[in-house]
């Protein structure tokens, strides 16, 4: 089987199409206190073959993006803007064939393992479900997809363990389990949101080691989404910073690390403890992030912000280009 | 000089349905007056439980808690109780720490009434600790914990212990659950309340790069043992046991030019239910041989204050 007849053979192949547009994307939810900004205006695009990584902390909108992209977020959230998937708009498309889109380009792996693994079905029917449902695969073949893709992702005597449950796994093994089960149907996309955030750090280590030879192996592009600087420093091609649901900072990776354009991306990077260098003080931001049922009329970050002025507080800061890259803060840091 | 706190020997464990959980067998550590010791390591390695054995809650099966020159694992409740407000906790999840209904006055205030200090005396210390924290307390004191954030919760948490004005503060992963941006106030805060109250801290954490800005000295625990102790610049510029190697190597950097990590640990940390002989990291080190299975190596000294628990730290 082909790369293209597993794809159905429709236009979305052609290389130079990315694998995910997202174009002026808004999420909102309906609450007691008035609508819940969740996202708001974010365009990014990935390229075939290429690593997005996405930082933000809480409330930053980060798993929200995500949850949208793959058509999880609850049923009250109401979305504006577009999301295209190799090149088809999603709004464009009937339901089931909306769901056959997302469901066979785009993996996703989520934090905890458990979320995503039934407890009381064996792992290898789980691993099997997705290639029997959306690429028709017979039993026997998917049992036999499954233990390749187990074997792929590192779980040592796989084709003994079919019948093993999730809770006798350890947890970087049922991570391994669910990148196996993102991989199912030979996606496009894998999106990573915090997938290593409850392993421990030589685990974690593995499982990102992982998740890069499975992007350069497949030819995939990734989403790796935390709100670990260290994590998506030296695994990224491109960064998109995200704070009170919008993208404020993206662009290359080293550009954005060695000369952030936003005051933000420069004081996160500031106040972040690290192994290789020890300040005798760490700069600390004030305050804490904005609340999205409350962000204040202008940049989210300006309440927080060494350099606010007013012109920050009228209305949020457009994305301009600078230096190679795209930022929205009307007074960016000084070059370091 | 004496140590504020001295540790011997501590083993505890545990009884499950499967069998005896080894949490923590056989760790001796020693803290003076003014200093932060980190104790690091990853999940189930034993570090909390070190953490809660020395105050006591509950005691180890064996082995010695000096504090102060005081043996607490053989003292009466009572007098146990009389020395509480010495040694004092700080935890991960302020808002489980924290009672979600009562007011934020009664919770700092309540280590001073268990310790029967004089009601005048409460108000006034509420009032002082609240502001050592950065908070006002005109505008905090009676509010609940549910009205405020992860950051700010901590604080409280961080005032209700420094109320009864403790020597020692056993810090248990006490910015892990908290956003990036607010780690460093709280790092920062704990440094100048120990700068400014002479305050000893056992500071616990998975994170090596908080552990680096805080702490004087590092003990690194793996599976219940400590396998290396020392300063913390001298441990991470010239680890001396492949596990402190390896945790080092394994933590990220926010760089995207850093230099290549080395080699990736194969395999997950065995069940403490039936941790390896000898050296329990001999399964997954890349330097294991076979006298590492008969032989547990001792925390043996490699330099000024530096110990290691490897057979082969002369070669590191």
């Amino acid at each position: 089987m082909t790369a293209a007849t597993r794809r159905g053979g429709d236009a979305a192949t052609d290389l130079a199409t990315p694998v995910l547009e997202v174009v002026d994307l808004g999420c909102a939810f309906p609450s007691a206190r008035g609508p819940v900004r969740a996202l708001s205006g974010v365009s990014l695009r990935v390229p075939r073959g290429r690593v997005l990584g996405i930082v933000g902390e809480s409330g930053s909108g980060k798993s929200t993006l995500a949850r949208a992209v793959v058509g999880a977020t609850p049923a009250t959230a109401e979305l504006t803007g577009g999301i295209r998937v190799g090149g088809a708009d999603l709004a464009e498309l009937p339901p089931a064939r909306r769901r056959e889109l997302r469901g066979r380009r785009i993996g996703m792996v989520f934090q905890d393992p458990m979320m995503a693994l039934n407890p009381v079905v064996p792992v290898g029917r789980q691993v099997a479900e997705a290639a029997r449902h959306h690429l028709g695969l017979s039993r026997r073949d998917a049992t036999e997809r499954a233990v390749s893709l187990l074997e792929q992702v590192g779980v040592p005597a796989a084709r003994s363990r079919l019948r093993s449950y999730p809770h006798q796994f350890s947890g970087g093994l049922r991570q391994r389990v669910t990148i196996a089960m993102a991989l199912s149907c030979d996606p496009d996309l894998l999106i990573a949101d915090e997938a290593t955030t409850a392993l421990d750090v030589t685990v974690q280590r593995q499982i990102l080691d992982l998740l890069a030879a499975l992007v350069a192996e497949r030819s995939m592009s990734m989403v790796l989404i935390s709100h670990d600087l260290g994590v998506v420093a030296g695994r990224t091609d491109e960064v998109a910073v995200m704070y009170g649901g919008r993208v404020v900072e993206h662009g290359p990776t080293r550009e954005v690390f060695h000369r952030p354009r936003h005051r933000y991306t420069r004081a996160l990077l500031d106040s972040v403890p690290r192994l290789d260098r020890v300040p005798d003080r760490l700069s600390a931001i004030p305050g804490q992030p904005p609340d999205p049922a409350a962000l204040p009329p202008g940049c989210a970050f300006g309440p927080r912000c060494p350099a606010t002025a007013e012109d920050c507080r009228s209305a949020p800061p457009r994305m301009v280009a600078v230096d190679g890259h795209r930022a929205a803060c009307l007074h960016p840091p000084e070059e370091p | 000089m004496s140590a504020l706190l001295e540790v011997r020997d501590l083993v505890k464990t545990h009884r499950v349905a499967a069998g005896t959980v080894h949490a923590v067998s056989g760790v001796s550590l020693r803290l003076d007056a003014a200093e932060t010791l980190a104790l690091v390591g990853e999940s189930g390695c034993g570090k909390s439980t070190v953490g809660r054995a020395i105050l006591q809650l509950p005691p180890p099966d064996s082995g010695r808690v000096a504090f102060d020159g005081t043996e607490l694992t053989t003292l009466s409740r009572r007098r146990m109780r009389a020395l509480r407000p010495g040694l004092q906790m700080v935890l991960q999840d302020p808002r489980a720490a924290l009672h979600p209904r009562r007011r934020v006055r009664g919770i700092v205030a309540e280590g001073l009434v268990n310790a029967r200090r004089p009601k005048g005396e409460t108000a006034a210390t509420v009032d002082a600790v609240l502001t050592a924290v950065g908070l006002d307390p005109a505008q905090v004191a009676d509010r609940r914990p549910e009205e405020f954030s992860g950051g700010q919760c901590q604080r409280i948490a961080i005032a209700r212990a420094l109320a009864v004005q403790p020597r020692l503060l056993v810090c248990d992963e006490p910015v892990a659950s908290l956003d990036v941006s607010v780690q460093a106030q709280v790092i920062n805060l704990l440094a100048d309340l120990r700068a400014e109250r002479g305050l000893a801290m056992l500071f616990i954490s998975h994170d090596l790069a908080v552990v680096r800005t805080i702490a004087d000295r590092v003990a690194v625990m793996y599976l219940g043992r400590v396998v290396e102790t020392g300063p913390v610049a001298e441990v991470y510029a010239r680890p001396r046991h492949p596990y402190t190697r390896a945790l080092l190597d394994s933590s990220p950097v926010p760089d995207p030019d850093a230099p290549p990590l080395g080699p990736a640990l194969s395999g997950e940390v065995p069940s403490p239910l039936d941790p390896p002989s000898g050296c329990r990291f001999r399964t997954r080190c890349p330097l294991a041989e076979a006298r590492c299975a008969a032989e547990v190596p001792a925390l043996a000294e490699v330099g000024a204050g530096h110990r290691s628990a490897c057979h082969f730290a002369a070669d590191l």
